[in-house]
């Protein structure tokens, strides 16, 4: 069986009873809506009958007054197999809240391999709309399914209460049908083309505008704007070519969508009007396949595109499961050692490569660090820097070699332990939506009001703080204040030291601060941290005079390391690359 | 009362652009009223054939009116195609238009309005404000019109085939669409809230993949899946509520329509139908009838919202067209009126650029820069130091007018700058920023910014004196090759090089220039300073300086501090005078020598 069908299956096999209600109440529903022709039909040819006898009727008779029962009672069943599809749309949301969640739990176990692999938006995309827009994943797995029974039962019940009316005129109605079907299904092929065109020539203009709107002051600053719109006309030229194309194509088939009833239903009156005069039907008849071949029209229509949508919910399952599937590397000893004091750090000759690249990023890196060492990472951009951070701290596992704490291999620590002994400050640094305090907090399910304090002091924030508005309740964030790169990054700062981390890794230290408050941030985090032991990945070579060692990397090599100014003088790489940097001010 | 007077407003705007299309305007709308017209009349065909062919076993009567079926349904079709074709394509001429007028005046717009708008704001505003009028033309007016006449069409037949019943059905009927109207508008709040929560969510998963090392690493998985949790469970409750009640409401209007409906049909006509008075065709044209009156209606109250929405892009458009754009007018800063400036002096650059006491700020707002007061002669090169914030891109800015300044002046061989024509004095200055723009385009047009007056010898020049040759040669259809979005198939200090050569191929007599602070390899850094070099040869200059080297070859430095120059003259000049500016260099630059030893 299809691997996707497998899928949707044991989603369903949790609401084994919904699943059951809701395949009652779409059978039910397509039963009533068949039989409510054929009581129209009984109304028309009971009032045919009765008028061939002029005068004996009057009033409402009891055979009009049966009728009317029966459809009231078609009636009260149709409302309640019409609100069904309510049930479908709440068993969608509940799909899409369920999917969601699982897959979003299954990427936050992933491991940097498969971050590497997967740009943020794009698994954005997969949990987002390609689980809730319409008609993927969630709309599929309910609607779309239960739609396709439902069309499916309407077009059977109909064509058969046609037959059973009358075959011949069945065959004659129903003749036209495909050949409208197969006009409808070429032009809408064809609607996809033309949205892509016209998408891309969307994407160029916003493209120009953004372009425009940021260089917006070299083009002042050369006085070309009047030149410069030219180009803009041009790409407007192309657009409303390819937007024109898609309106007439769209226009097109909504025309075929919203007349192809009536051609079903020349063919009715052409044939079965000649079949009323000649007496072979009842009006009733005739008027009933009036009527069926407009109930029919839509399904029909609908099928094969409940088809196409169900191949498109398919790609966006396997994109899901390909999220799942994704080999993490799992530690491989089932020993869960826990640390209390982290002492030593060691790489063994330490190799790594993405899974899906050739080259290593960084290969046979071997040092050792001791507690309370501040070692600084330098090399050039691309040397694998930030590689070594993420191998130090479990986000990147080794290809070969080994990391050593305590002389523990880390594949045999409790990871979640581990990190709780890690400060981290990311390169990038990111805050979350939400207060100050929260971000600050974000590491920690309590602290101390006192350690916070100091450590806004020691980051240097609180004054800045004391000038927002809502002080440390001032959002930031996506939808918060903006703060500078520099407050951003001493915010990190705070929020990783709140942890009272036993290591402390800066990702890149640079913009944080001026040369001056670093001084005192390094002073103020040995006076309250003592022996915390500092991994430093910087640019700014005046960062040196505050560690012990230095790694000095190029091309995901270790090229020297030990003493600032003793690799200076002995290796030659080294001095070239500091020779280089001081060219910059910082 | 006040939203009626700003719609008129807008419509009063709107109206200029419709009589251009005119054409499009009259024979759109006409072929919208037959269209309706026309749907009108298929069910009375059929009950003509009921009532009048069927009974008569008349089959040349049946073949004429299954004839006029076919043509009515054609016809009605073809009208309605036309009309969508051509209302839609003045739709789309319109929103072109205003798109092209927007564009035009963001351009023209002074620099600082896009100090406050965020260029992705800016975007949304031309494509989706625009997007919202186009739609506007082509379906919703139509649609509402079309379906409002459709309906009353209806009505109009049917009081004339059965005065009395219509009247009867006309209470359920008005029943039934008070209802519509008001639950769209109450399901509408809660599609509103749905939208926003799944806004939300969208933003909590981006949000945490971003951060995902920092989740990772602090261990905090369970609480951000508790976050997601709520706000997912939230939207879904809001969703499930309203599809629930959505199609609770449909399968009770199916009912009325189908069943209560035909229920009074049955019981006002069936005994004037076997009386003789009424046809069966008439109980056949109320009951399709009774079937297609509504949904002209659902349609109607679905589309205004959409209708208020295109109205308030229109308002948004309109305001920003409305907006003034950058001319030498200068805006008197205390009374807030406009000062017509003179007419404009031809530009002439010979001696020197004086800074007069220049002060400026937002508005009202502190005082950014204050009192700047120096004077470079020509072919001088000067530079700014200073931390980030000490006003030194805002001094340059003011030297290219892209604000005003506030108080005091700047002259150019004692002429006020604002006496230039704006573009004439533009003309002289060649910018290069610490971000390197690049347009979509290829290399040519992005060299001389679309200016057609400059030739290719020109750019070919221009490469070839910054040392870019090299470059436009790598590329395989030379100054032709396009550039890739964000110029992705350049690298950072080629993308350097083509904003030197930008810069060149004016010809100004003044470069500014904000050094970029991208780390580069040390060959490309040789490289960028040599071209650097020549770019400035004989030129005036003006460096916002990141690099030692162009503080130690600059003739003045001036050292900027929280919006005031506090020291200024030559490197050593300054390494002796000024205990700021020597603080400043050991800070920045010394100590790394001396910690590199």
């Amino acid at each position: 069986m299809n691997k996707n069908i497998k899928w949707i299956i044991k989603e369903w096999s949790n609401h084994k009873p919904m699943l059951l209600l809701l395949l009652f109440l779409t059978l039910l529903s397509a039963i009533v809506t068949v039989i409510y022709p054929i009581v129209v039909k009984r109304l028309l040819d009971t009032l045919q009958t009765m008028m061939e006898e002029p005068g004996t009727y009057s009033g409402i008779p009891s055979e009009l007054q049966s009728i009317i029962w029966l459809f009231v009672i078609v009636g009260l069943v149709k409302m309640l197999a019409a609100a069904y599809p309510g049930f479908r749309a709440i068993y969608n949301a509940k799909f899409e809240y369920l999917i969601r969640n699982r897959y979003f739990s299954y990427i936050l176990d992933k491991d940097f391999g498969f971050f590497n692999h997967f740009r943020t938006g794009d698994l954005v995309t997969r949990l987002t709309s390609d689980i809730t827009d319409f008609p993927k994943i969630a709309w599929f797995m309910c609607s779309g399914i239960f739609r396709s029974i439902e069309s499916f039962a309407k077009i059977s019940f109909c064509v058969a209460a046609m037959f059973y009316l009358n075959s011949h005129l069945t065959m004659l109605t129903l003749l036209p049908l495909p050949i409208m079907m197969a006009i409808f299904y070429v032009t809408s092929n064809k609607l996809h083309s033309s949205f892509k065109e016209n998408q891309e020539a969307v994407s160029l203009i916003n493209n120009q505008l953004e372009m425009s709107f940021s260089g917006i002051k070299i083009i002042k600053s050369f006085a070309c704007e009047d030149k410069y719109k030219k180009f803009f006309t041009e790409s407007l030229g192309h657009r409303f070519k390819t937007e024109m194309r898609l309106v007439t194509l769209e226009t097109r088939i909504r025309m075929i969508y919203e007349y192809i009833d009536y051609f079903g239903q020349i063919a009715v009156i052409v044939f079965g009007g000649i079949m009323v005069v000649r007496n072979e039907i009842t009006v009733g008849t005739f008027f009933a396949f009036y009527t069926y071949l407009s109930m029919i029209i839509y399904p029909m229509l609908d099928l094969p595109q409940l088809f196409v949508s169900g191949k498109q919910a398919f790609v966006n399952i396997e994109r899901l499961e390909e999220i799942k599937d994704f080999a993490v590397k799992k530690p491989s000893a089932k020993m869960k050692h826990q640390i209390e004091r982290i002492k030593t750090i060691a790489f063994d000759d330490v190799s790594f490569k993405y899974s899906n690249k050739e080259v290593n990023i960084v290969s046979n890196i071997s040092f050792k660090a001791h507690q309370g060492n501040k070692v600084m990472i330098i090399g050039p951009v691309g040397a694998g820097k930030s590689t070594i951070l993420g191998l130090l701290t479990g986000l990147l596992p080794p290809n070969s070699g080994m990391i050593r704490i305590n002389d523990i291999p880390l594949d045999q620590i409790d990871l979640t332990d581990f990190r709780d002994k890690i400060g981290y400050v990311p390169q990038e640094p990111f805050l979350f939506t939400g207060s100050i305090r929260d971000n600050i907090l974000f590491g920690k399910d309590s602290a101390s009001e006192d350690l916070y304090r100091s450590i806004l002091d020691i980051v240097q924030m609180k004054r800045e703080i004391s000038l927002f508005k809502d002080k440390d309740a001032t959002k930031v964030g996506q939808r918060g204040i903006t703060l500078s790169g520099g407050q951003k990054q001493r915010l990190a700062i705070a929020r990783a030291l709140m942890r009272q981390p036993q290591i402390l890794i800066f990702d890149d230290i640079t913009a944080s601060l001026d040369a001056d408050n670093e001084e005192k941030l390094w002073e103020d985090i040995s006076k309250q941290f003592g022996d915390i032991t500092c991994f430093i990945v910087s640019h700014r070579l005046s960062t040196i005079r505050y560690v012990d060692n230095v790694i000095f990397l190029d091309s995901g090599c270790l090229i020297a390391q030990g003493q600032h100014d003793l690799i200076l003088e002995r290796v030659p790489e080294y001095r070239e690359f500091v020779a280089g940097s001081r060219q910059t001010m910082p | 009362m006040k939203k009626k007077t700003l719609d008129v407003k807008i419509i009063k705007k709107l109206i200029p652009y419709i009589i251009q299309e005119k054409w499009l305007f009259i024979v759109g709308l006409s072929m919208m009223l037959i269209g309706s017209f026309l749907r009108l009349v298929d069910p009375l065909i059929i009950a003509h054939i009921i009532d009048n062919i069927v009974p008569i076993k008349d089959t040349e009567g049946l073949y004429q009116f299954a004839g006029l079926f076919v043509i009515v349904i054609l016809l009605s079709g073809l009208l309605t195609y036309l009309q969508v074709i051509i209302l839609s394509k003045m739709g789309i001429r319109i929103v072109t238009q205003l798109k092209f007028k927007m564009f035009d005046k963001f351009l023209h717009l002074p620099v600082s309005y896009f100090d406050h708008n965020p260029v992705g704001e800016l975007i949304a505003r031309v494509e989706s404000d625009c997007e919202n009028v186009r739609r506007l033309f082509s379906d919703l007016s139509v649609t509402i019109l079309g379906n409002m006449l459709f309906f009353f069409g209806m009505l109009t037949v049917m009081f004339m085939r059965h005065f009395d019943v219509t009247l009867i059905l006309l209470i359920p009927i008005s029943i039934v669409v008070i209802t519509v109207f008001f639950l769209v508008r109450y399901l509408g709040s809660f599609f509103r809230l749905a939208r926003a929560l799944n806004t939300e969510v969208t933003g909590i998963i981006a949000e945490y993949l971003q951060g995902i090392s920092i989740v990772q690493l602090f261990n905090r998985r369970q609480q951000v899946m508790e976050i997601l949790k709520n706000k997912a469970n939230e939207k879904r409750k809001v969703e499930s509520k309203a599809s629930f009640t959505e199609y609770s409401f449909w399968g009770l209007f199916g009912f009325l329509i189908e069943t209560l409906f035909v229920v009074i049909l049955i019981y006002v006509l069936a005994p004037q139908i076997l009386a003789g008075l009424v046809t069966i065709g008439t109980l056949i044209v109320f009951i399709q009838y009774t079937q297609r009156i509504f949904w002209p209606l659902m349609m109607v109250s679905e589309n205004i919202n959409q209708i208020q929405r295109a109205f308030a892009s229109l308002s948004r458009i309109f305001y920003i067209l409305s907006l003034e754009p950058e001319t030498n007018h200068e805006e008197d800063l205390f009374s807030g009126s406009v000062i017509e400036m003179k007419t404009t002096r031809p530009v002439s650059y010979r001696d020197t650029i004086d800074f007069k006491d220049v002060s400026f700020r937002y508005n009202k707002d502190e005082w950014v820069l204050k009192d700047i007061d120096f004077s470079i002669n020509k072919g001088e090169k000067i530079a700014l130091v200073g931390a980030s914030g000490s006003g030194k891109t805002t001094t340059v800015s003011l030297l290219c007018r892209f604000y005003h300044v506030s108080r005091g002046g700047i002259f150019v061989d004692g002429v006020n700058i604002t006496d230039f024509g704006l573009k004439e004095w533009r003309r002289k200055i060649g910018l290069v920023l610490q971000d390197i723009y690049l347009f979509p385009g290829n290399v040519k047009e992005n060299i001389r910014i679309y200016d057609n007056n400059i030739r290719d010898e020109q750019i070919f020049e221009a490469l070839a004196y910054v040392g870019a040759t090299n470059i436009i040669s790598k590329l395989s259809k030379g100054i032709e090759s396009e550039i890739l979005e964000r110029g992705q198939n350049l690298s950072v200090g080629e993308k350097q090089l083509l904003s030197f050569a930008r810069a060149i191929v004016f010809n100004p007599d003044i470069i500014i220039l904000d050094e970029a602070t991208a780390s580069v390899d040390v060959r490309t850094e040789m490289k960028i300073q040599n071209a650097m070099d020549k770019m400035l040869e004989g030129k005036t200059a003006i460096i916002v300086a990141h690099r030692l080297s162009s503080v130690i070859h600059s003739d003045k430095i001036l050292f900027f501090n929280d919006g005031q120059i506090i020291a200024s003259g030559t490197h050593s000049e300054l390494m002796d005078t000024s205990s700021e500016y020597k603080k400043l260099v050991e800070l920045q630059f010394l100590r790394t020598e001396k910690a590199i030893g």
